[in-house]
């Protein structure tokens, strides 16, 4: 039974990163790789929340905070010529784990609602920060005049290498996320939100759990803010903005709270939902809205609850989260 | 021999002008089973959160083999061997009774947090042969990918209890184990306590069914409106036209 649950969190993400050039290669369009090379970068942001959210138990509400603090650290080092992800990498992960470190000491001392406006009003404190940055473009934002490189590899104008490269970190990123729920570690993230009272009891420090899960997500994200700022060869406040940081958190419960592949999911789904509606209308977050409804409604471990049902419909009934193992 | 498992002193607990507990003193000899008793309202359950460290009393010291561990938080104290059970089952309720198992193996072998844990994997490959041991022991082998939000009252006080044997601990407070349970299933807790615990582990049990205490305690502590009313042997209090006037005369009907 596990092993079939092992399997999906290894071929999904691959299913995830081929999907793009299959369909660019049957449509002739290279175009559809930007759309293809977003939703990954979502997929990513989203699993790195969901691993505090749906495995820790923390409801952030100002996790694009680091989309928007790896978005601009990209741009001002690409900017000022130093494009080499050996450097800007380790500058990323630096500057978003001390950031993490310090919001999730302030932030982890409450739980519930507190936890929430909290981490909103920390995210939006760099929001309104970049917004008044002049000299990184105020509330324009910062146009990226180049993009990272990696000891020439990889040619990052070509549209084919470039998605290849996004494809790559998010890969890697994924597997990342689905390691670290599913070693030791990720057992004692699951008792501190289970209850956090008798994990104490049994001598784990739920504080420290919690932090080390909360920095491990704001760094992961903080690369996602790297891919970013590479795609769209810009950095903007809007990325921090609580409104991105609730949109994460829509694609993680459309995708399935808990369980290790519902990221991938949900970005997937809201991505091509944005998509194809935003074709039709200016008015397609309605529409996802509805959407959303639905699927929390009816969908009780969204569209990865759901893809589990379809595939092994006589199954036992599953725990409500995946658990390690 | 020299110090006792654990040792209260003069332990006062005010709640705003209310005095829970007032000068409470108990002495848990190793190997041990001391129950304290008294009714409801007495202080029994805010004396346990003082020694679990999840209350700070106002006035008097807690020591554990001898050392003063009043300054110590809930986890340090686990660490250091004094485990405890719940009044209302308190476990990982949505993932799956091998895990809660799993979890209590690892708090008793590596409780401090460590990068460490990131790059370990498959732990409940490491400890198969060992959990599967403990469901076998604690009759739960059969539930053993349940969660236990879906077990019945007694499966899961038992997993209450095995949780907290298998951790190995110095010291060991029962809140109420046999709370709410059918004859049948109290019965059998009362062995395993009998079985696994007795002359092993120093155990500290709160509880009302006074047919399990008499049958478990080689000592008891009798508490009424936060004092002390005696502590002696079963014998002793059994006797006492105190107990019986405070306490047990009431208690009739359970």
């Amino acid at each position: 039974m596990h092993g079939r649950l092992e399997i999906q969190s290894i071929v999904i993400p691959l299913l995830a990163i081929a999907i793009g050039p299959i369909v660019a290669l049957i449509t002739d369009d290279v175009y559809v790789l930007h759309i293809f090379e977003r939703a990954l970068i979502f997929a990513v942001a989203a699993a790195s929340l969901n691993l505090i959210l749906g495995f820790g138990g923390m409801v952030s509400f100002g996790h694009a905070v680091f989309i928007g603090l790896g978005a601009y650290i990209t741009g001002i080092m690409s900017n000022a010529d130093i494009t080499a992800l050996w450097l800007q990498i380790p500058a990323i992960l630096a500057v978003t784990g001390i950031v993490a470190m310090v919001m999730g000491l302030i932030a982890l001392r409450t739980t519930g609602v507190h936890f929430i406006m909290i981490t909103l009003a920390l995210a939006q404190i760099f929001y309104y920060t970049a917004v008044s940055s002049s000299t990184f473009g105020g509330d324009d934002g910062l146009v990226i005049y180049e993009r990272s490189t990696f000891f020439g590899l990889y040619d990052p104008w070509d549209s084919w290498q470039f998605y290849g490269f996004v494809a790559i970190v998010s890969l890697g990123l994924i597997w990342l996320v689905t390691a670290v729920t599913s070693s030791d570690f990720g057992l004692r993230l699951l008792a501190t939100r289970e209850n956090p009272q008798r994990s104490a009891a049994l001598g784990f420090h739920v504080l420290g759990t919690r932090l080390l899960a909360f920095v491990i997500a704001g760094m992961v994200c903080g690369l996602a803010g790297m891919l970013l700022a590479n795609q769209s060869e810009f950095a903007t406040p809007g990325y921090a903005n609580w409104q991105r940081s609730g949109e994460l958190l829509a694609i993680v419960i459309l995708g399935g709270v808990g369980l290790r592949m519902g990221p991938v999911y949900g970005a997937f789904a809201f991505i091509l939902v944005e998509h194809t509606l935003a074709s039709y209308t200016n008015h397609w977050a309605l529409y996802f809205g509805l959407i959303l409804i639905l699927v929390v409604l009816f969908l009780h471990r969204g569209l990865a609850g759901l893809v589990e049902r379809v595939l092994r419909p006589r199954a036992a009934k599953r725990p409500e989260f995946e658990e390690a193992r | 021999m020299a110090h006792p498992a654990l040792d209260l002193s003069g332990i006062t607990v005010t709640f705003g002008g209310i005095h829970a507990l007032t000068d409470v003193n108990l002495t848990l000899k190793p190997g041990q089973i001391h129950a304290l008793i008294g009714p409801n309202g007495a202080g029994k359950t805010t004396l346990v959160s003082v020694l679990s460290g999840e209350l700070k009393p106002d006035h008097g010291t807690v020591r554990l083999s001898g050392e003063n561990i009043n300054s110590l938080k809930p986890y340090q104290r686990a660490r250091r061997g004094l485990l405890r059970t719940y009044q209302l089952t308190a476990l990982f309720q949505h993932i799956p009774l091998k895990q809660n198992i799993l979890l209590s193996l690892e708090a008793r072998d590596r409780a401090r947090l460590s990068i460490g844990d990131l790059f370990r994997f498959g732990v409940s490959k490491r400890y198969a042969s060992e959990v599967a041991e403990i469901l076998e022991n604690f009759k739960l082998t059969d539930k053993a990918d349940v969660v236990p939000s879906s077990l019945s009252h007694g499966d899961r006080r038992r997993l209450e209890l095995a949780m907290a044997i298998i951790a190995n601990p110095s010291v060991l407070l029962l809140d109420e184990p046999l709370a709410g349970l059918s004859t049948a299933d109290a019965v059998a807790l009362v062995e395993m306590i009998q079985h696994q615990l007795r002359g092993k582990t120093p155990v500290l049990l709160v509880e009302h069914d006074m047919d399990a205490v008499f049958s478990l305690a080689d000592e008891i502590t009798v508490m009424v409106n936060g004092n002390v009313l005696l502590t002696g042997s079963p014998e002793e209090v059994r006797n006492s036209e105190e107990v019986q006037a405070a306490y047990l005369s009431d208690e009739d009907d359970f």
